[in-house]
């Protein structure tokens, strides 16, 4: 198989335009994606690209509110909008449901039981919750050995080499992506950019990940008597929406020095465990190193401890959580997690999107208000 | 464990406890055969003493439990079976709940749950748990402290967050016996990871309660599980009969001692009678509704805080209520449980409960459902509080009434937490869907 090196859309350009260049020049069909977390390796070495769906936001609810009652989360919402316009079957021969929540395990038996994808032909994949970590390990293995069986059903043999070659190019863009996250804002590159750039993961081959971030990486890194005087906060949530947040932290004088939103943060392992040469044994340590998440449940004083010590390293004045409406798995933890960074002195507020198209009025001025009692100076924008 | 508290709890809850409410239950009795029926409803139940009897003394027992045997709060759907032979009392957080719901408390504990972070759009049972835990004010007097936690995600994801709350909150154990979602059926690592987990949860069990369990006792309740489901199973087929000999949604109160006490002598002598007496109705042919014209299905959880207008409604069309998918689900597992490899038998019973499985099989259980219990329609809650159970359900209404002629209603509410009940919406919506099958009969 010919892997292919980047494709010289490296992140400039727009989803829709990447992915159909990947069909013409280089003759890769795509795979949409679900929320959160997935083996997106597997259908990397099928050659295909995977585009996933966070909504997307800004949707209107149209032929969706035939499917789900009033109550469903704006994600699966709008997403399940998506796909019964067609608009995932236009792009994508294959829908992915990770069992983030419950919401999308609904989501994904519609699609395969009740024709909500219009023919659109769904996997799953099942993230193992238990407690137990020898239960934990064997059931990762076994599923994600499923997992590929279930895909190469759909999309054909998919090899060893070309696994290993899309298991070790998808650790070369997590490093480096957890370098970019990590190592903060860069020469010429507005802190929006930066982390629009750590998102398009979310849509680009792997080979132009690596070289976006690459080319991201190469310039220099800004020296801390050059951030400005913006306040450093850490944001955590499910994903950085509604469109144009990251604009309004920067326009009311917050920066983001942690990212622990479940879309970016959660999913870069902080340490890649060594290489085995087993691929889907090195996708399981990758799974096992990454950082809790109340997608994936595991140990809520895990992740409290996680992104307490993470606030301290960073010296964080503050903690903003962007809560999607009606998101069970997130709101759950949010009190604990509140209580634990008051405790360590930073104080936290939160903000809830429905996915909006554009920035809400009362979003501003939530956010304004809480840049204000960190002594954030505003007004940049 | 002092021996003082130890002895408290002999005392209250075995002896001076269970002799009161044997005296209340014969009062109640006398005071039943006394009252009249109140049409359109058929005469009340006997077995609703023996009910009412059972849950207070599992209440009263509970209220002296802790420090005196090892104490257990469990999801509704875990395999309750592997402690019960160590000796512990189970407490069931969404039976609670919904007592609180029925008894108009739900409300003030989802208040105080607010109060401390916890979201509004979060389910009203993991609020109203967690808010009669902040405020130390339940209508059952007392829930004893939990030694362990114990949870299994196969009625939804919901429970894993809501018990690793609890865990923090509590710091106590937990252990989450996690069950993947059938969607297309089992595969076979599923079971085995199942089963890995509950032998897991029953090493934490004799470690929290300092005992070991015995495989023949482990067995003995797994059997008694089986009998109460099969049971329970027995009542609810009495719904097939033509005027159904009890009304639905009492059904739903009589599902109790299945959850809260199942694999034990109690409930099996409970069921028995329930059943003897639910025959006996029929063969005599007392009608749960008097002159029954609609005969529908529910499919999911109740609204606690509107039973009684809801009976009302439907008893003012000659509406019955012959099944529920909800409390089917409690007998579908009898067949499941079968001795030889308990351990096995549990993870495939625990597995494939009703809301662990994909829209197909759901979808093809009420087409059966509807088949068997003649029902002319299906009353679809959309509740808020349950996400697994309520999305897919506008697209099963559609399927069942394309595919089996068997029209359905979605109406939106909560079990639980009476605010985001409308019931003016709510009922203005059911009464036109009856009027359909008995016009000019609600009026």
């Amino acid at each position: 198989m010919e892997h292919g090196g980047p494709s010289g859309t490296t992140g400039r350009g727009s989803r829709r335009q990447h992915l159909r260049e990947q069909r013409e020049r280089h003759g890769r069909g795509a795979v949409a994606a679900l929320p959160v977390e997935h083996p997106r390796e597997v259908a990397t070495a099928a050659g295909r690209v995977t585009v996933e769906i966070w909504g997307p936001p800004g949707v209107a609810p149209g032929r969706s509110q035939a499917w789900l009652p009033s109550f469903a989360c704006p994600l699966a919402r709008n997403a399940l909008e998506w796909i019964l316009r067609g608009e995932v079957r236009a792009v994508a021969e294959l829908l992915v449901v990770p069992h983030t929540c419950d919401s999308l395990q609904a989501l994904g038996s519609q699609v395969l039981d009740l024709g909500a994808g219009g023919g659109l032909p769904a996997v799953t994949f099942y993230h193992p919750r238990t407690l137990d970590p020898a239960a934990r390990a064997s059931f990762l293995r076994d599923e994600l050995r499923r997992y590929r069986a279930a895909l190469e059903q759909r999309l054909g043999r998919i090899g060893e080499e070309a696994l290993a070659w899309a298991v070790e190019r998808h650790r070369e863009a997590d490093r480096l992506a957890r370098r970019l996250l990590d190592e903060g804002p860069r020469e010429g590159l507005s802190e929006p950019e930066r982390f629009a750039l750590l998102r398009r993961r979310e849509w680009l081959w792997v080979e132009d990940q690596v070289a976006a971030f690459r080319a991201a990486l190469e310039r220099p890194a800004l020296p801390p008597e050059r951030f400005g005087d913006r306040v450093p906060i850490l944001l955590s949530g499910i994903v950085a929406e509604p469109p144009g947040l990251l604009e309004e932290l920067d326009g009311a004088g917050l920066r983001v020095a942690v990212d622990d939103t479940a879309a970016l943060g959660r999913r870069l392992p902080e340490l890649l465990p060594p290489a085995t040469g087993e691929p889907l044994e090195d996708l399981a340590r990758r799974y096992e190193a990454l950082g809790p998440c109340s997608t994936r449940t595991g140990d809520l004083d895990a992740r409290i401890a996680r992104v307490v010590e993470r606030a301290r390293r960073a010296a964080v004045r503050g903690a903003l959580f962007v809560i999607v409406a009606r998101c069970e798995p997130e709101l759950f933890d949010l009190p604990a997690l509140r209580a634990a960074l008051r405790e360590a002195g930073v104080p936290s507020a939160t903000i809830e999107t429905d996915l909006e198209a554009g920035w809400p009025a009362a979003m501003g001025t939530r956010l304004e208000a809480f840049a204000e009692s960190l002594g954030a100076r505003g007004g940049a924008r | 464990m002092t021996v003082w508290r130890r002895a408290r709890h002999l005392l209250e809850a075995r002896l001076a406890g269970p002799a009161v409410l044997a005296v209340q239950s014969r009062r109640r009795l006398a005071k039943l055969a006394r009252k009249p029926a109140a049409p359109p409803f058929g005469p009340p139940l006997r077995a609703s003493v023996a009910l009412r009897g059972l849950m207070e003394r599992y209440y009263l027992e509970g209220r002296t439990a802790d420090g005196a045997r090892p104490v257990a709060w469990i999801t509704s759907g875990a395999p309750v079976e592997v402690l019960r032979p160590l000796g512990y009392y189970v407490v069931y957080p969404e039976n609670h709940a919904a007592i609180c719901g029925a008894r108009h408390a739900a409300q003030a504990a989802c208040e105080a749950a607010e109060r401390a972070g916890y979201s509004r759009s979060l389910c009203s049972y993991a609020r109203t748990d967690l808010g009669t835990l902040f405020s130390r004010t339940t209508p059952v007097g007392r829930v004893p402290k939990p030694d362990l936690l114990v949870c299994c995600t196969n009625i939804c994801q919901t429970v894993a967050g809501w018990y690793r709350a609890l865990a923090h909150e509590l710091r106590v154990p937990l252990v989450v016996v996690d069950t993947p979602f059938l969607q297309g059926g089992e595969r076979p690592h599923d079971r085995t990871y199942v089963r890995r987990q509950i032998e897991g949860l029953a090493e934490a069990a004799e470690r929290a309660a300092r005992r070991p369990l015995r495989l023949a006792a482990l067995e003995e309740t797994l059997g008694r599980s089986q009998e109460t489901a099969a049971l329970w199973g027995e009542c609810l087929e009495q719904g097939r009969r033509r005027p159904a000999p009890w009304f639905g949604l009492e059904s739903f109160l009589y599902m109790g001692p299945m959850v809260i006490l199942r694999g034990t002598p109690e409930a099996i002598r409970f069921y028995r009678a329930l059943l003897a007496e639910l025959r006996e109705r029929a063969e005599r042919g007392v009608a749960g509704v008097e002159g029954e014209r609609v005969r529908l299905l529910w499919d999911n959880l109740p609204i606690w805080s509107e039973l009684r207008r809801l009976s009302d409604l439907l008893g003012r069309f000659g509406a019955n209520l012959v099944a529920a998918t909800y409390t089917h689900a409690w007998s579908d597992c009898a067949d499941l449980m079968q001795p030889g490899d308990p351990f096995d038998a549990l993870a495939r019973t625990y597995l494939s409960v009703l809301l662990n499985r994909d829209l197909a099989t759901r979808a093809r259980d009420l087409a059966a459902m509807a088949r068997r219990f003649r029902a002319d329609g299906v009353l679809f809650h959309a509740d808020r509080s349950c996400k697994p159970y309520s999305l897919g359900q506008h697209g099963l209404r559609e399927k069942l009434a394309r595919e089996h002629g068997v029209p359905g209603v979605v109406i939106e509410a909560d079990h639980s937490d009476p605010r985001d009940v409308a019931w003016e919406a709510t009922a203005n919506r059911l009464e036109a869907f009856l009027e359909g099958f008995a016009p000019g009969s609600g009026r």
